[in-house]
């Protein structure tokens, strides 16, 4: 599985949670390209948010995390290397 | 007895006990008895009043609370129109319950045909109005959505007797501070502030914060921290970050599958009080694990003698014998609102039969195996996959639809579908979750794969099962 194929189920995540940066042309394309983060400060997740998140992931990757578990990730680029990280092992 | 009349008495027994407690403000049982009184005067003054029922669709907790206590106060019927769900998904609840006015927040809460109420304009003109006068606490008041066949959640009523019993059958929450993180507006987490505000006991409100349950119950002296099986993931994850909880925080969890792992995980490295509980929403609570009751069978702990567990034939399965569980409860429901079909199949001989599939061991402890129908439970909210079968084949590319639960560690069970398309149509899978969100919110399938064919029988029906074990998970 591709880095973009990984931060393409990290977009779909935020946006099934109704997070607006994640629709913005301005964000989507260079952050999907590699060329854009974003903190989760940034962005904004409320508790819906954060669960759609971690649902969006176990089911396009089949990578399961608890909500709570995203606070150690300082930003999307974080946890997208975590996860190629994890499909690799 | 009134909840109106039971809130009297706190506050005259116990006038100074903080009865709700939030970031933003604290009520006493005195100052909430006085807010509730002045909030009911002008709610009547503005003519709500008992003669219709009202929709609520109110964010914050203790704007919500309040709103209830004074229609309850009033002896007004309600339902809440939680803001988290579509306004098609809200219409159609005020359509079956009859809602006559909406009681809201902001003109997108208004439902088309139905009279809208501002509640914050009401509030501020708060102590306007006269006495509320006394009425029958007999008579259905709140109105809850449960579980279902037909596609949409069932419609139950309870009076103030009925939630006073169920009150009284629960455990004791008369001197505790009670926090469940999920919020006011869906039905059970409603219930259980108005189980502990009838016992006298303190209501701890997230409120919207995004604290973390630990941080929250040392802040507010939380001795009872309520959970579902995911907040339960959550909190592990809470307390590695930020420490155990208090020691004289409990954890109860319960409203699905509470897996031996995450007991274990919860007991080692969060505290050893932790409480597994069943109960359903029709008769409330049943049982609980206490501590001492955690093992690999995943016990519910002992219920009531008023808890059997019947064979196919209805006769009683003998113990360690599965089967389908029936129930009887203090204040539970009879019936459901509008749907006779759902009331003769579920509600039979003076018992409740919520159609799950039980043991009783021999040592007296309950143990639950799951649906005997297809419903599906991600993180407590229970979905049906006839209600997302029919919203996608309202999308014009889609023939047939079959939804079923992926299973998940974190949410339990995550739904998804397949779908098979009319001739000569194209459809991607992503439009469809996205056409099914519209119209479902959280109860929307995650993924939806198109396939040329869909598995079937030879009457032709689908084979969820066979569609399940074949749905592509990814490389993990």
């Amino acid at each position: 599985m591709d880095a973009r194929t990984i931060r393409e189920a990290l977009v779909e995540g935020l946006e099934a949670g109704a997070v607006a940066k994640a629709s913005r042309v301005d964000f989507r394309g260079p952050f999907l390209d590699g060329a854009l983060d974003a903190t989760f400060a940034e962005l904004e997740l409320d508790s819906l948010a954060r669960m759609e998140l971690c649902i969006a992931i176990e089911v396009a990757l089949g990578v399961s995390l608890a909500p709570e578990e995203l606070q150690r990730y300082r930003s999307l680029d974080a946890l997208a290397d975590d996860l190629i990280a994890r499909l690799r092992a | 007895m009134t909840f109106a009349e039971r809130l009297e008495r706190h506050a005259r027994d116990r006038a100074d006990v903080p009865a709700l407690v939030s970031a933003r403000a604290t009520l006493t049982f005195g100052a909430l008895v006085h807010e509730v009184d002045r909030l009911a005067r002008t709610l009547r003054a503005s003519g709500i009043d008992g003669s219709r029922i009202v929709g609520v669709t109110v964010r914050g907790e203790i704007d919500h609370l309040l709103a209830t206590l004074a229609l309850l106060a009033l002896g007004c019927p309600m339902v809440a129109l939680a803001s988290r769900e579509p306004a098609a998904t809200r219409a159609r609840l005020a359509l079956r319950v009859g809602v006559a006015l909406v009681l809201g927040e902001r003109p997108d809460d208004a439902i088309d045909g139905v009279p809208f109420a501002d509640f914050h304009a009401i509030r501020a003109n708060a102590g306007a109005g006269s006495a509320v006068p006394r009425h029958d606490p007999s008579r259905p008041l709140l109105y809850l959505t449960g579980s279902g066949t037909t596609g949409e959640p069932k419609i139950i009523a309870f009076s103030e007797r009925d939630l006073s019993m169920q009150s009284d059958a629960h455990i004791d929450y008369s001197r505790e501070r009670v926090l469940r993180p999920a919020h006011v507006e869906y039905n059970n987490s409603k219930r259980m502030r108005l189980y502990t505000l009838w016992q006298g006991g303190t209501c701890i409100l997230a409120d919207g914060a995004t604290d973390a349950p630990t941080l929250l119950c040392a802040r507010h002296a939380v001795t009872w921290l309520e959970l579902s099986p995911m907040h339960g993931a959550s909190l592990l994850e809470a307390t590695r970050v930020h420490g155990p909880l208090p020691a004289y925080t409990r954890v109860r969890i319960g409203g699905a599958r509470a897996p031996i792992a995450l007991r274990r995980a919860i007991l080692a490295e969060v505290t050893p009080r932790l409480y597994v509980s069943y109960g359903t929403t029709e008769t409330s609570f049943v049982s609980v694990a206490d501590p001492t009751m955690h093992d690999e069978r995943e016990p519910v702990g002992r219920p009531t003698p008023d808890t059997e567990v019947l064979r196919a034939d209805r006769t009683r399965a003998a113990p360690g014998e599965s089967g389908t569980i029936r129930l009887r409860a203090p204040g539970m429901a009879t019936a459901y609102v509008g749907d006779d079909v759902a009331t003769v199949r579920h509600f039979r001989d003076g018992w409740f039969e919520p159609g799950d599939l039980a043991t009783l061991d021999v040592d007296g402890q309950l143990i639950i195996h799951g649906r005997a129908d297809d419903m599906m439970i991600m993180n407590g909210i229970n979905i049906y996959p006839v209600e997302i079968e029919r919203i996608l084949e309202r999308h014009p590319a889609v023939e047939t639809a079959a939804a079923f639960p992926l299973p998940s560690g974190v949410h339990g069970q995550i739904p998804v579908a397949a779908v098979e398309l009319r001739a000569g149509m194209r459809c991607a899978g992503g439009e469809l979750v996205a056409f099914a969100r519209d119209a479902l919110g959280v109860r929307a399938p995650r993924r939806v794969e198109v396939v040329a064919a869909l598995p079937r029988n030879a009457q032709g029906k689908v084979l969820k099962r066979e569609l399940a074990a074949g749905f592509a998970r990814p490389d993990a």
